[in-house]
């Protein structure tokens, strides 16, 4: 038993060592607007595992939206970019501690999260469709999945989205988009809310594939730390300038393929 | 319309070798340095004279094999990062990975020393052998033996272990078979390379460990 | 670097956590146990005088111990539905941990009865013992004294590593640690929060092993 008795001594260190970690803090330093530019560098965490909003292309390089719109940045601050690769698991670490100046990763920017980044304004929206079968005729919108099963990557928009709109649906979460996909072509999932784009081509690649209309609209903000509202004032007026001169639609539609749906969001 | 997932090409094949390469190397710095760590706690653990290091030794051994290797990482990177205390990110992945292996393989090292029995010991005592020497002619030529098997069974499992290096941004093997799978959808295809290598790089060793334990029995 | 901890966010969640771990323990309790089972007949098989079986054991086990267990998930998730067989994740989880556990604890078990001296059968039969008596003396619970502290050290990996089953969307620990992290953010908290409950789920493990050790044997092991 006194075995035991140690193991527990252990945990105590642990969790000591834990309120110790909470209670300590350090003074604060200059915002990294100034930091970026003092670098001659933008570390930008982005998340890769999205086409057509973030991917690897053919050479194993960063592409898409989200890639297009951190080069804009970099362009506007005359700063070299260092990408760094991001998953679910480390891009808030990544984020909180300075290790990245920015994450652009298709963060749906909710008050919940807000609590622990800051967010800018968002930058782009596209329609969130459900992606469907077309001998199932019961279900026609994301009102009908009662008791149905719908498959969506864990922590996105489309999860966000479908969580509140279809309450009584059965919600199986998987870990990124190529399984979540794989898993609904297998009918583990009767349904899947995707980006517009994705479900156009996979209608047109497969017809026993339908589109079950509009889920909602989705989009998607800049994440920083808090408590930088030099660094935040700077990115918005970012957005509204080029959002204003139409880029980020024209940006939109080179990596869609469809126009970008009207700026005013709504879940 | 653009062209929205890229197709499946031999530079995928290239770029999964590639992310082999970064496996082998890690898991050879991880074994290598752990195993210095590992000798250490089999004889601290070990040491009937010293219940303070047999507990210590006994604490690190439950913390490391009791929590994911994944949060280890994690912890190291990012949780010392929030302490203040910056660890540049090959130390910050390399630390944990050979704790790790320090803990598994010390507790195999302890196993191969328990297995030399208590008569053995005394016999060697008994003769005017010094702790070193009883080390060195009595029990290391025992312990080897039986450590060979469930060593290898750990090299293994740390092989395919260091694929949660990604969580501080290595693209090892694993990593590089999400990375494709994320832009060309071929999961299956992917995963099942993936899977074809790790397999390629770990019989060989399972195989090796068979014909040295064979060996060594016929010498016992 | 200045960084506010906010232990609420993953205690007020505390039902799902406790409901994630009970699922953990569920899923791997299960399949250390089946896995046993499965590895009790691989171990046997890959002593036996049959060639067909002692490769087909042998195919088995490194096949399984070779490749990672992502890739084994996937094969069971999605490789059945080819069959006909469409199985929801936590089945598939508690299958393909069961194959995965059974495969290295075959390796175990083997040790373990190769570990008995031949000769021992002979002696226990020669001083008139029965074939039962000496199953149960000369070889089951020698047998098991050995593998004993390495099959807790098996299980213990087992169901760490069941935590992978959340990428197929089975609900388990690190699934539910996720889901609170992608509506929150929280992931240093919520990350050292469920690192808390493995650990004690580790030792809960370990505990379980010399109690029934103790139990079995009346053996105290050095420290397990």
């Amino acid at each position: 038993m006194r075995r035991e008795v140690r193991g527990w001594g252990w945990m105590a260190a642990l969790g000591l060592l834990l309120i110790l970690a909470s209670t300590l803090s350090a003074a604060a330093a200059e915002s990294t607007l100034d930091q970026v530019q003092k670098r001659g560098k933008l570390n930008v965490g982005i998340g890769l595992g999205a086409p057509p909003f973030g991917f690897y292309d053919a050479d194993k390089k960063p592409a898409g939206f989200d890639v297009d719109l951190a080069k804009l940045v970099a362009q506007e601050l005359k700063v070299e970019i260092e990408w760094v690769d991001t998953s679910s698991v480390n891009r808030i670490p990544y984020l909180l501690t300075n290790k990245v100046d920015l994450v652009i990763a298709t963060f749906g920017n909710t008050p919940e999260r807000a609590k622990q980044v800051a967010f800018t304004k968002p930058y782009n929206s596209w329609n969130l469709v459900l992606l469907g079968w077309k001998k199932d005729r019961d279900i026609k919108s994301y009102k009908d999945l009662k008791g149905k099963t719908v498959g969506v990557t864990r922590g996105t928009t489309q999860d966000i989205a479908i969580t509140r709109l279809a309450p009584e649906a059965k919600i199986v979460r998987y870990e990124d988009d190529p399984v979540a996909m794989l898993a609904f072509e297998q009918k583990k999932a009767d349904v899947l809310p995707t980006a517009e784009v994705l479900a156009l081509k996979k209608v047109k690649d497969n017809k026993d594939m339908e589109i079950k209309g509009l889920v909602s609209r989705s989009w998607a903000a800049i994440g920083i730390r808090r408590g930088d509202p030099d660094w935040l004032q700077w990115l918005n007026t970012f957005m509204d300038w080029h959002g204003g001169q139409g880029k980020f639609a024209e940006m939109f539609e080179k990596w869609n393929g469809v126009e970008m749906p009207p700026a005013l969001p709504h879940w | 319309m653009p062209e929205l997932l890229v197709a499946f090409s031999y530079k995928d094949v290239l770029f999964l070798l590639q992310g082999a390469l970064v496996t082998i190397a890690m898991c050879a710095m991880a074994f290598s340095c752990g195993l210095v760590v590992a000798l250490l706690i089999g004889l601290i653990r070990t040491a009937r004279r010293f219940p303070a290091l047999r507990w210590i030794g006994w604490g690190y051994v439950e913390i490391f094999r009791g929590t994911p290797l994944l949060m280890q990482i994690f912890i190291a990177y990012f949780g010392l990062s929030i302490l203040g205390l910056e660890l540049p990110r090959f130390v910050a992945v390399s630390i944990p990975l050979i704790l790790y292996t320090g803990a598994y393989m010390g507790e195999i090292v302890r196993a191969g020393v328990e297995a030399v029995s208590r008569g053995q010991w005394e016999a060697g005592w008994s003769l005017g052998m010094s702790y070193r020497q009883l080390m060195r002619y009595v029990v290391a030529p025992v312990a080897v033996r039986i450590m060979i098997p469930p060593s290898v069974g750990f090299l293994v499992q740390l092989v395919k272990g260091t694929s949660l290096a990604y969580v501080v941004g290595y693209v090892e093997l694993t990593r590089a078979g999400y990375i494709i799978s994320q832009s060309t959808y071929a999961t299956m295809l992917v995963f099942t390379l993936v899977g074809a290598i790790y397999f390629g790089i770990n019989y060989p060793l399972s195989l090796a460990s068979q014909r040295l334990e064979i060996r060594l029995k016929r010498h016992a | 670097m200045s960084y506010t901890f906010h232990w609420e966010v993953p205690l007020r969640n505390l039902p799902q956590f406790l409901w994630g771990a009970l699922a953990t323990l569920e899923m791997s309790g299960v399949a250390c146990l089946l896995g046993l089972l499965v590895a009790v007949c691989a171990a046997l098989a890959r002593l036996s005088k049959h060639r067909f079986l002692r490769g087909a054991a042998t195919a088995y086990v490194e096949a399984i111990r070779n490749t990672p267990f992502i890739v084994q998930l996937f094969y069971v998730y999605f490789g059945l539905v080819v069959v006909g067989v469409n199985l929801e994740a936590f089945s598939v989880a508690i299958i393909t941990l069961t194959i995965n556990c059974g495969a290295y604890s075959t390796e175990i078990i083997r040790a373990g009865i190769q570990s008995i001296h031949r000769g021992q059968t002979e002696a226990g039969l020669s001083l008139g013992m029965t074939h039962w008596q000496v199953f149960r003396h000369v070889i089951l619970l020698p047998t098991l004294r050995v593998v004993w502290p390495p099959l807790a050290s098996q299980f213990i990996a087992t169901m760490l590593g069941s935590s992978v089953a959340s990428q197929i969307s089975a609900e388990e620990l690190t699934y539910a640690g996720m889901m609170l992290e992608s509506r929150t953010f929280r992931t240093f908290e919520i990350f050292f929060f469920i690192t808390i409950l493995y650990f004690l789920m580790a030792r809960l493990f370990s505990f379980l092993f010399s109690l029934t050790g103790h139990k079995v044997f009346r053996e105290a092991w050095g420290q397990l």
